[in-house]
Parts: C-alpha cells; structure tokens; sequence
C-alpha cells in the first residue's frame, strides 16, 4: 500500500480578521470560536513538538489575520528557529510597527523558512476594508520577494489581471495560488457552483500570454476538476508551471485552542482536540478516514466520478471533501450526521 | 567537595586547590571572577545574577569556555530572547529562572530550543 505523506498542518494563530471577505470559508468557525483566543506560547512549542515527532518540517501559520496575534513575530520566529519551513497566509494588512519587525526578523532567516502567501482580492470587485489598499502595498513593498499572491474565485466573472502588475512592481514570488471559494452549509458564503467550476477553470485563458511573459506559475488549491479542463489548457499550464494537482487531502486545521478538524468548510463535521491523537500521522490519518467514509458515499462532485479513471487512478480527488458532504447534505439530510456518530465510535485496533 | 562562595578575591587565595562555584551580582563580572577563581582553584561554575530580564541581559561571546548559571528574573520579550539562543547555545550558560507560572511558557521556549533552562524555587515555602 502507498504510504500517504501528511498534509502541511495549519495553525491557526487567532480567530480575529481585518476584513470581511464575501466568500469567507472560515467565517463560520471564527463566528463560533472566541474572538480573543490567541495561540499560547505552551501550545505552540506542544505543536512543534508534535509536529517535529512525526517527520514534518513545513507547517503553515493563518487565522483570521495571523498577523492579530500579539506575538505573530516571535512566534513565527520561533517556528522558523525550531527548524520548520514556515508558510503565512495574510492578508498583509497589518500596523507599519508590526511590519518593520516582521522585516527585520525574516531578513535575518534562510530564504525558504519563511515564505508568505498573500491573498488578494481584486479591490475592483469586492468590497475593502478602510486602508486595506495601502496597508497592502507597504507589505509587498517590504515582504515581495518572500511572498507569493493568493486569490480565491466565487465569482465565474472574477478578474486577476492586477495581480501581474503587483507581482512585477513588488518582485514577488512567481507563483500564484488559485482556491476555490466553497459553499459552507449553513453559512451563506458566496461561493463557486461545482458546475461552474468549468467556467472558471477556462477563463484563466484570459490571461495566458500575462501568465506566460510573467512567468507566474498557477498552482490550484482543492476543488478543481481535471475533467473541466481541456487537454490544451492542460498542455499550456504544465508547460508553465509543471504538473498541476486536482487534489484534495486533509488541510487539518489547529485552532488557537487546539481543536481540530478536517480544513475550514469540514469544521463543523467531526471536531477533535489535537491532545487526542499520539502523533499526527495519526491525526492526518483519522480525518483522510473521513475523507474516505464520505467518498464512499458519494464518490465526486459529479455523476460520472464513480466511473473516473483519473478518479480510480488518484489523479484527481473528484472534487473536494466539503463539496461531496454538501451534496450529501443536499441528497440525503440525516446521513452526514450518521457517519459523524458512526466515526467518532471507538473502533478495534487495526 | 565543591564550596560555594562569592566572588572575594582574598577568600579565594585562601581556598587554594579546591573546586569552587563562585558567586556574582552582575554579569559583567562572570570573566574576572572565572579568572580569579582558576588561578588558584578549579572552577565548576559561576552562577550569576541578572536583575534584568535576559532579554536584556548583555550575554558576551568572551564567556566562552566557562559554566554559567545565569539568574534571571524573566525571559523579556520573547523576539529578543530568539535571537540571543544561537548564543545561548554556543555557551555553556544556563538560564535559571524563577518558579512563577509567567515564566513557564518561556522556560519551555528555550528548553525546546535546546537552551538549558534550570527553575529556581526560591521563595517557596522550606518545609
């Protein structure tokens, strides 16, 4: 049997935000969580610890804002000096005073410890929050060359073409994060249909001759489709930015109080405290366990998934984990609720 | 048998040939009480005292080569304190901090950071 490489863990530093972004996949789990809880410095060094026993060097640090921890520098720092290659995902909006420590500290470090992950929303087509613009750029101007741009879709009309200006002005790194907005149920996100997951996978045409003369290599995060992508848009995005992944795996999501659980739009589904689990292979495995239990199911995000070869193959995960238990929440109310009891039931020892 | 005893060059010579932990009130001294003890003793350790935070507690390369139990009253600020164990490391220095429940996080910090960390009970009631 192939051996599974964990999942990168996500900590969540605090729950708090500066913004309020329309598609937010978080907002549910910050809404319920306590607002000033902030991740003490005994539980980091207990993840770090945790983390390390394992075998895994690469973390990544979030929220909210990561940056609204009071010790966001020091703790980040710390990660770094533990040895980990440490991954933040902000919106870099944070206070000049907090960004001129972040400079100083990340200049002192290899490189590859710290990177950042920025994700931008095009001001043009969602609503900003006071300041935001500038606060941005003064993060890029500081941070660019350790910072690749992220941008989530939930609109089929969405539009990147100011991040190529961003990229160049601020040497950033030249790579682009593409998500996928998911419907949280309940929660009233806005978010991409998965029959529209085509439609968006094919308007990054728009941008081909930007993405090849920047040479800003796509990469997607879960949710896409392989069969809603033609073999010439294939052909040009690997060429450019190699192979490209329709995965989906357990993101697994530490809160500051260390409760766990699959990845944001799953968090309200099967919630552990991180002090359950003896190691986090272990942990990593429990929630692909999950994973597995709702793709027994319902196999993928469309009807044909069960009879996939790419599916069957591993090549694509059929959508994402969240989009089958939104479907299995549309389809058959009561069942998700079902393997929830079922799964947190002690099992025999394998 | 190792005698504890501070940094008074006078009883120093008088111990001649024992193994001393000699005592000091201000990290500047730790060189000169190492010198005074070695050149007529062996030296075990020098436990020195800070009354500031070893954050801002100036820790000198020159300390190199001699055994430290380096009393604090607090970590400081924890940015500060990352950056001073590289060095922490490369000494033979031992932080020694008080037993209050403030200052657990940061012995945790620099013992997993490989910083040897010692929590002192002074204060607590001798039964």
């Amino acid at each position: 049997m192939r051996r599974l490489k964990p999942a990168m863990a996500n900590i969540l530093l605090t729950n708090r935000c500066v913004r309020s972004c329309p598609y937010c996949f978080a907002g549910r789990q910050m809404a319920e969580a306590e607002a000033d809880t902030h991740l003490s410095w005994e539980n980091a060094v207990y993840l770090a610890d945790f983390l390390e026993k394992t075998g895994e060097r690469r973390l990544s640090l979030l929220g909210g804002e990561p940056s609204l921890h009071p010790e966001f520098v020091a703790i980040t720092a710390y990660f770094a000096a533990r040895g980990f290659n440490v991954t933040v995902f902000t919106s870099g909006i944070m206070s000049s005073a907090k960004l001129g420590e972040l400079a100083a500290s990340v200049a002192l470090l290899p490189r590859e410890r710290v990177q950042f992950v920025c994700n931008i929303n095009n001001p043009e087509q969602t609503p900003e929050s006071a300041g935001e613009t500038e606060r941005l750029h003064a993060f890029l101007k500081a941070m660019g060359p350790w910072t690749q741009a992220g941008f989530n879709i939930y609109r089929t009309d969405y539009d990147i073409g100011f991040l190529f200006d961003l990229v160049e002005r601020y040497w950033m790194r030249r790579r682009l994060r593409l998500g996928i907005a998911h419907p949280i149920p309940g929660a009233g996100n806005l978010s991409i249909a998965v029959d529209d997951i085509g439609k968006v996978i094919a308007r990054l045409e728009v941008w081909r001759d930007r993405f090849e003369s920047a040479r800003l290599k796509p990469s997607f995060d879960c949710g896409f489709a392989l069969c809603k992508i033609g073999d010439e848009q294939l052909g040009w995005l690997t060429r450019l930015a190699g192979r490209m992944e329709f995965k989906c795996s357990p993101a697994v999501d530490i809160t500051p109080d260390m409760q766990v659980y699959c990845c944001f739009p799953l968090a309200g589904l099967a919630r552990k405290s991180v002090f359950d689990f003896d190691s986090y292979r272990q942990l990593v495995n429990h929630y692909r366990d999950l994973q597995h239990r709702l793709r027994a199911e319902i196999p993928g995000i469309f009807p044909e998934c069960g009879d996939c070869p790419h599916h069957a193959e591993g090549t694509c995960s059929a959508g994402g984990a969240c989009q089958i238990a939104g479907r299995l929440v549309r389809e058959n109310p009561g069942r998700l609720s079902d393997i929830e009891r079922t799964f947190s039931e002690p099992r025999l020892p394998a | 048998m190792n005698l504890v005893c501070p940094h008074e060059p006078s009883l120093l010579m008088r111990l001649d040939g024992r193994t001393i932990l000699v005592r000091v009130d201000d990290p500047r001294d730790i060189v000169p009480a190492a010198g005074d003890t070695r050149s007529r003793n062996k030296l075990a350790r020098v436990l020195a005292r800070s009354e500031a935070p070893l954050a801002e507690t100036a820790i000198a390369e020159n300390w190199r080569g001699i055994a430290v139990d380096l009393a604090v009253p607090s970590c400081g600020p924890m940015l500060a304190v990352l950056k001073l164990a590289p060095l922490l490391r490369r000494l033979e220095v031992r932080v020694v901090l008080p037993a209050e429940p403030a200052e657990f996080a940061g012995a945790k910090v620099l013992a997993s950071l490989g910083v040897p960390v010692a929590v002192a009970l002074t204060g607590v009631r001798d039964w």
